[in-house]
């Protein structure tokens, strides 16, 4: 009698392998682990091209009434190796060129509801940070259109 | 009287589940075909909410040849000290190709035919959407590629992607 209780309990003990799942659950967490790209919190900002432009040969004159122009210059011992500037004006960082921007958002707008756009306008070799910081800036202060200048190609030689 | 002397297994799986819970979790695969780059950061930008799954996305990332160092590129904490200038290793990739200023035109051009404002018509604005990812040491010279590839194809709709810094 004892013995077959004993046969019985081996039997119940036997019926569930755990080793198979182990292996594979293993193989699940390894590959989690080297696949893993965690998700960051990834954002954008607007940059419209002028849509009815293109690339046309002709010439568009708009009726730009002023310009306010962020120049921004590489320079290698300015921080993010940026000079900035607006007009003539220098600023040390970008916290004084928001406290600026923020004084002269209201004053970008015409009495006849004309928008004065804000060029950014950045050498080639200024890191993307820089511009971005620029854009990110012209967004907090309120200004409603913003442009990038940008040189014109010379045309092809033949 | 028997004894069970076995390795009590429980408590290992449900650790182990639990961690394969979380990876799962915390994996982003909604956005497989994203290059990982280091994207600059702007508190102002806004929550990237677009509908469109199959946008395009055009990366502009940082690649020295395997084995090599790139002599200009240097941070310190995290902070940018030298960009790299070197224009052969910032490449334009779309879904993990690299594209020559050329085929990146073209690109652009298949892209904007698929909404043009008059439909068929090449030379009408497209209305389709395209997302730049630059990495924040990018030259701007390598963005001003992509937008004037943008300019010539007449796709407008152009966004900027950006990372939002954690909020204190």
């Amino acid at each position: 009698m004892a013995r077959r209780a004993k046969r019985a309990f081996e039997e119940a003990r036997q019926d569930l392998e755990m080793t198979p799942m182990i292996d594979v659950i293993f193989q699940l967490i390894i590959f989690f682990m080297c696949s893993i790209h965690f998700k960051s919190l990834e954002g954008k900002l607007y940059s419209y091209l002028p849509k009815d432009k293109g690339m046309s040969s002709t010439t568009v004159t708009d009726p730009i009434l002023e310009e306010v122009r962020i120049k921004l210059a590489y320079s290698a011992s300015a921080p993010l190796l940026t000079r900035i500037k607006v007009g003539e004006r220098e600023f040390a960082d970008w916290d004084a060129l928001l406290k600026h921007m923020q004084g002269l958002s209201s004053s970008l707008v015409t009495l006849s509801g004309d928008v004065i756009p804000v060029k950014i306008d950045s050498d080639e070799q200024i890191p993307t940070q820089s511009v971005v910081n620029a854009l990110n800036i012209c967004k907090k202060a309120g200004v409603q259109k913003t442009e990038f200048a940008a040189k014109t190609s010379a045309p092809p030689k033949k | 009287m028997l004894e069970n002397t076995g390795l009590n297994m429980t408590p290992m799986i449900d650790i182990v589940f639990q961690l394969i819970v979380f990876l799962m979790l915390a994996s982003d695969f909604t956005n497989q075909e994203l290059e990982r780059v280091y994207l600059p950061k702007a508190d102002a930008a806004l929550a990237d909410d677009h509908p469109d799954k199959t946008r395009l996305m055009v990366n502009i990332n940082h690649e020295v040849p395997q084995g090599q160092d790139c002599p200009q590129l240097k941070y310190k904490n995290g902070i940018l000290l030298q960009p790299c200038q070197i224009d052969e290793h910032w490449v334009i990739k779309i879904r993990g190709s690299v594209l020559t200023i050329p085929e990146l035109e073209q690109r652009l051009v298949v892209e904007g035919n698929m909404d043009r404002e008059t439909k068929g018509n090449p030379k009408t604005p497209s209305n389709r959407p395209v997302m730049i990812r630059p990495d924040g040491s990018a030259p701007f010279k390598k963005i001003t590629q992509v937008l004037e590839a943008a300019g010539k194809a007449l796709v407008w709709k152009i966004e900027i992607g950006a990372e939002k810094p954690p909020e204190e």
